[in-house]
């Protein structure tokens, strides 16, 4: 176990007044994964290396883009067309010297199109063991199911959390309840909710992901009103419905929309999500359970058990 | 120590530069076009033409100017784990309009004659370092006694006075005098496991026997003695210099020894002292993102006059269910003396 030193113990002052000398030992001894560093996870990067996280991990298959300036704090112009998680290191670096990073292959972790090529799950199961929590931006749901059952295995926290537009939510599944998995919840029946009490982000988060179902690009599947009004039939049995709660327009706002993200919306969930996760770590409290839904229009984010 | 709550203040290299200049320096990196000017002054002395300059200012404290100018202000705090972003427009609420809770005080007696908390026994600390450093310069001949008399007269015949009033102390637990240092210094304690428990933390994270602090009050009360003979100019209470912290710790250690309060770390009580606020990065960068979305909202009424989407928030710990709350922006209190046209009568008495 790494101790804290006199001088970091002294940088870290105001938090340690927070989380306790203790908390911040537990913060240097951790280790993180970050999986896609879009806008929202390079904000949770920078808050976990400004709060002293010990050693963090990014995935990402993707490169930097033009669209990654409007709201990435890690990346700038000279980083476009390298690979994101890579490009991301040096700032990190720079903020927390200390801190010790790593990329890691998307291959590592998540199975190809082609199944001979892939790490065995106990390969896969073993470089999860690793590490202490894992968080995802805007994934598929073949993506979280996956990770979902290798968190699981080793129970590790898992924290999702997408964007789209205005509209966002943060996910956390502390692998209390094997009932309260990603994909039990998001496939959780009307009957079974307060229909007017549950956030309409809900809503459409379901019917997003229950409509796109394993595509790999969720963004671009072609979303038919008939299917959509088929699948709230079958969520909706046996409940007498009222009024709908959520217009099919609304769903494809939010499939447009899907991963685009502004520096505003990025610096709120990355400030929420980072502060759950070194809450965690320093089992300051309990991390939220198990929706949060935020709204940049109305400015309100509000926590839902589900 | 800023390094922790601020993104943009860089490590090691940065550290002395103005805040304004490295904060301009950073950002450039995300907008090499924008124009960023560092002014590092105090902001009090700019005045109406300087603010009259800007569509919508944002700050970290009220602005005064803002008010005069008309010029929107977006303002942000944080404390912790809260926070709050407020914005104010012309013509509607000032930040004068809602009193503001005055800063907590103690009840004299408290202070001075019955401490049953820490916060008590370092209040009346720096009651006595001003009184006894920062009031008056010494000269060298007194400061060599200067520790043994101090130690006296806080832990040993100032309490013994206190105890004379003997109808005070009826059905409440006396304090217990120390005696002189010398013979405090001899007593021998038994080493309790506080002592010995958690040896990786810090010096200043720990707690120690009274003892200890008994000896590094004398010796800190020589060394202000001897800095205010040279500097022939009365200290001010700092909590980040080390000699001043080290008295004020062990004073109030004493103290509270004395009167029978848990002792705590100089960690805790520099904290206490200082009133220091905690404060994580993840705070400040909710706090920030509400801030920058409220300054387009801003810059949006400047355009269509309308309110609608401007918006004050509070930033709250859970498990409350909303942890971001927004607020409507409220009228002027039309008692507000300092945003409505007010008259007060005074009465002369003659």
């Amino acid at each position: 176990m790494n101790n804290l030193s006199e001088k970091e113990a002294s940088r870290m002052d105001r938090q340690i007044r927070l989380y306790s000398f203790e908390g911040q030992k537990s913060i240097l001894n951790s280790h993180v994964l970050l999986i896609y560093v879009t806008g929202t996870n390079s904000e949770v990067a920078k808050n976990l290396a400004i709060g002293g996280l010990g050693k963090m991990t990014l995935i990402d298959p993707f490169l930097t883009s033009e669209k990654s300036l409007c709201c990435n704090v890690l990346v700038t112009r000279e980083h476009i067309g390298k690979n994101r998680a890579k490009a991301s290191l040096g700032f990190l670096q720079e903020m927390n010297p200390n801190l010790e990073l790593d990329t890691a292959d998307y291959y590592d972790l998540f199975n190809r199109e082609n199944e001979n090529e892939n790490k065995s799950k106990n390969s896969q199961a073993d470089f999860i063991k690793q590490f202490d929590i894992v968080c995802i931006c805007n994934p598929t749901i073949n993506e979280v199911n996956h990770l979902t059952d290798l968190c699981h295995l080793h129970n590790k926290c898992l924290m999702v959390c997408g964007v789209s537009g205005e509209n966002s939510f943060v996910f956390i599944d502390n692998c209390n309840d094997t009932e309260k998995t990603f994909q039990k919840v998001v496939n959780t029946p009307w009957s079974n909710l307060n229909i007017r009490r549950t956030n309409r982000l809900f809503f459409i988060i379901q019917l997003f992901y229950i409509s796109c179902k394993d595509r790999k690009n969720p963004e671009s599947v072609q979303l038919e009103e008939n299917d959509i009004n088929q699948i709230i039939d079958e969520l909706s049995q046996s409940v007498q419905l009222k009024k709908v709660p959520v217009e099919f327009s609304d769903l494809l706002d939010w499939q447009q929309n899907w991963k685009n993200e502004n520096s505003s919306t990025a610096s709120i969930i990355g400030g929420i999500v980072s502060q759950e996760i070194l809450n965690t770590i320093c089992q300051k409290r309990k991390p939220i359970e198990n929706f949060l839904f935020f709204d940049n229009f109305s400015g309100f984010a509000r926590i839902e058990k589900i | 120590m800023e390094q922790n709550k601020l993104l943009l203040i860089g490590v090691g290299a940065d550290i002395g530069k103005s805040k304004s200049q490295v904060i301009c320096e950073r950002s450039k990196r995300f907008n090499g076009s924008a124009k960023l000017v560092p002014l590092h002054c105090d902001i009090k002395t700019k005045g109406p033409s300087f603010f009259s300059q800007f569509s919508v200012v944002i700050t970290a404290l009220d602005n005064v100017m803002c008010r005069i100018t008309k010029t929107p202000m977006v303002d942000t705090g944080s404390a912790g784990f809260n926070g709050q972003v407020e914005v104010f427009l012309p013509g509607l609420k000032c930040f004068e309009c809602t009193p503001i809770q005055p800063p907590k005080t103690y009840p004299v007696c408290t202070i001075r004659r019955n401490p049953e908390k820490m916060v008590h026994c370092v209040v009346w600390v720096k009651e006595e370092f001003k009184k006894e450093f920062c009031s008056k310069a010494y000269d060298s001949a007194e400061d060599e006694q200067s520790g043994e008399l101090l130690f006296l007269k806080y832990f040993d015949q100032g309490i013994k006075d206190l105890l004379a009033l003997k109808d005070f102390w009826k059905g409440k637990r006396k304090p217990t005098p120390l005696g002189n240092s010398k013979a405090f210094l001899n007593e021998k304690k038994e080493k309790t496991e506080k002592g010995q428990e958690k040896n990786d933390q810090p010096q200043e994270m720990r707690i120690f026997e009274p003892q200890e602090y008994a000896t590094l009050f004398l010796k800190s009360v020589r060394e202000l003695a001897k800095n205010r003979v040279q500097l022939r100019n009365p200290l001010i209470f700092d909590k980040d210099d080390p000699l001043a912290l080290a008295f004020v710790a062990c004073a109030a250690n004493l103290r509270a020894f004395i009167f029978g309060i848990t002792m705590q770390s100089t960690f805790e009580i520099k904290g206490i002292a200082g009133s220091i606020i905690p404060a994580v990065a993840s705070t400040n960068a909710i706090v920030a993102g509400i801030a920058v979305k409220e300054v387009t909202n801003v810059l949006g009424w400047l355009k269509t006059k309308k309110d609608e989407s401007c918006k004050s928030t509070w930033v709250v710990i859970p498990p409350k269910r909303i942890l971001l709350q927004p607020f409507r922006l409220e009228n002027s209190n039309q008692k507000c003396l300092v945003c409505k046209l007010q008259c007060i009568t005074f009465k002369i008495n003659q």
